[in-house]
């Protein structure tokens, strides 16, 4: 990488270093209100700055006044990918939710025999529907109040479509068991 | 139960989101465009603004900036990019009830993701000062992000009103054969003139051994509370550490090769003091309520220059070390 940076051209060192000072405080506040430590809003805005040095050559093209939402976008995606890791994804919330979904019908061998394989080919066969709404929630971690702004429902339609998905993944994963 | 559960059903809903998006990818044909009014594009731009980080960010790059897949996939370290746009427009579709074997309009997408870039980048304040490492500054400087300081050095000195030249002299005095020198480590001369004066410490070259390399060790081990470093230069025959505070007050250390450098200061209208710092000569004084410190250490030739109180500056000048 190090070869790459002492080739840069000057005009594009200066771009890197006029982005640098009109916009590395607000890139930190950004990743820092996301991330809420010193040490990891610095290491956003790095790694930020690292990767806009190495896109240089596509920044250079963007109109000026547009330049600047271009780091907020990369900034923002850094620091919340960098939460995300950091994260642990089974927060009590979801559990919470998770409860919610099953309540009508726990079934204890549901449970107990879990087995992701065997999840994603039963999943394969649910509807379109049911499986977009899955893969919102549990793929891409989205909240029933997203899932309905994306769908055009209510949150509470969102998390009722959710649940009935859930359930029809339950009675398929069941049937499958106990013809085994 | 509830756990185990949850941890297949994450690992599932992973596993076969990637396996649709690659099939996404491979979808080669197109679908006929279907045209959005207004009002609905405004609605897709909220939609866009629900959907997750990486989804609104890969929308973003493709449709206002116009960025090829591969460079959407090494700017937000992605893989599969074209195909969770391509999930990513279908689920949007379904939301905005397009007709399945229809996609929305190119176009339209171009300007909801303008909508949607105004709203996702909008009340971002910058209200808090960053604090950023000794090494952060390093490496963003090896990225040449920081401009090599002395731009921003002379602003701050600018704003100070402080007249500082730094000059590498070939220094031709003999000194050798001065004996009441020999017992001192170096001495001072100094020149006043009626805006500034001029500091030049010289040593014993046959004694002192100092490097700029060497002088790169020493650092300040002090500083007062609120100030953090801002910036640092290296920059043959002197070195420089730039402190800030909240209310913008500057501290400046500078380190220089005692014999190749001569010192300009603003001393206008003012008594130079001339003071003893660890037994050797040191002067001090006050301009514009920016106390100004010039010592020798160990051969090196040392400024401390702020808005701070004399005791505070000698503080700092102790405190300064080899690492």
């Amino acid at each position: 990488m190090l070869l790459i940076i002492l080739m840069l051209p000057y005009d594009d060192e200066e771009l890197l270093k006029s982005l640098y000072e009109t916009q590395n405080v607000k890139m930190y506040n950004i990743a820092y209100k996301i991330l809420s430590t010193n040490e990891d809003a610095e290491e956003a805005v790095q790694e930020a700055f690292i990767r806009i040095m190495e896109h240089i050559d596509k920044i250079k093209k963007i109109p000026c006044p547009e330049r600047v939402p271009f780091c907020v976008v990369i900034v923002k995606n850094i620091s919340k990918n960098m939460l995300r890791d950091r994260k642990n994804h089974a927060s009590i919330e979801e559990f919470d939710c998770l409860a919610a979904d099953m309540s009508s019908n726990p079934q204890e061998e549901f449970f107990s025999h879990m087995d992701s394989a065997h999840l994603v080919q039963i999943m394969r066969e649910l509807s379109t529907s049911d499986r977009d709404i899955l893969l919102m929630k549990w793929g891409k971690k989205l909240k029933y109040r997203e899932i309905g702004r994306i769908m055009g429902i209510s949150e509470d339609a969102a998390m009722k479509r959710g649940q009935r998905a859930l359930e029809r993944l339950r009675i398929k994963y069941t049937k499958g068991i106990s013809n085994v | 139960m509830y756990n185990i559960f949850f941890s297949e059903l994450n690992q599932a809903s992973e596993q076969l989101l990637a396996e649709v998006q690659r099939q996404y990818e491979l979808e080669e044909y197109s679908k006929i465009p279907f045209e959005l009014d207004e009002n609905q594009i405004s609605d897709l731009a909220q939609k866009i603004n629900a959907l997750s980080d990486n989804d609104i960010a890969i929308l973003l790059l493709r449709y206002v900036y116009d960025l090829e897949y591969n460079d959407i996939s090494s700017i937000l370290n992605q893989n599969n990019v074209k195909g969770q746009l391509k999930y990513v427009e279908h689920l949007l579709s379904v939301g905005m009830s397009v007709p399945e074997h229809q996609s929305i309009h190119e176009g339209n997408m171009r300007s909801a993701c303008e909508i949607a870039l105004k709203e996702y980048t909008k009340g971002e304040n910058a209200d808090i000062l960053p604090r950023y490492s000794r090494k952060f500054y390093k490496d963003m400087r090896r990225i040449k992000a920081v401009r090599g300081h002395h731009k921003i050095f002379y602003n701050i000195l600018q704003k100070a009103a402080i007249i500082f030249i730094v000059l590498g002299l070939s220094f031709g005095i003999a000194l050798g054969v001065n004996a009441e020198f020999r017992e001192r480590m170096y001495r001072w001369l100094l020149e006043n003139f009626p805006q500034f004066s001029e500091f030049r410490m010289i040593t014993d070259a046959e004694t002192t051994e100092n490097s700029f390399e060497d002088l790169l060790y020493y650092k300040p081990t002090y500083i007062p509370d609120g100030y953090w470093e801002q910036s640092s230069m290296e920059l043959y025959p002197s070195m420089y550490f730039n402190y800030i505070n909240a209310d913008g007050d500057m501290l400046t250390i500078i380190g220089h090769l005692s014999n190749d450098a001569l010192v300009s200061l603003n001393t206008e209208g003012m008594e130079i003091e001339q003071v003893s710092f660890r037994g050797e000569d040191a002067y001090c004084w006050e301009k514009d309520e920016i106390t100004y410190f010039v010592f020798g250490l160990d051969g090196y030739h040392f400024n401390i220059i702020g808005r701070i109180d004399r005791e505070l500056i000698v503080y700092i000048a102790e405190s300064i070390t080899k690492e």
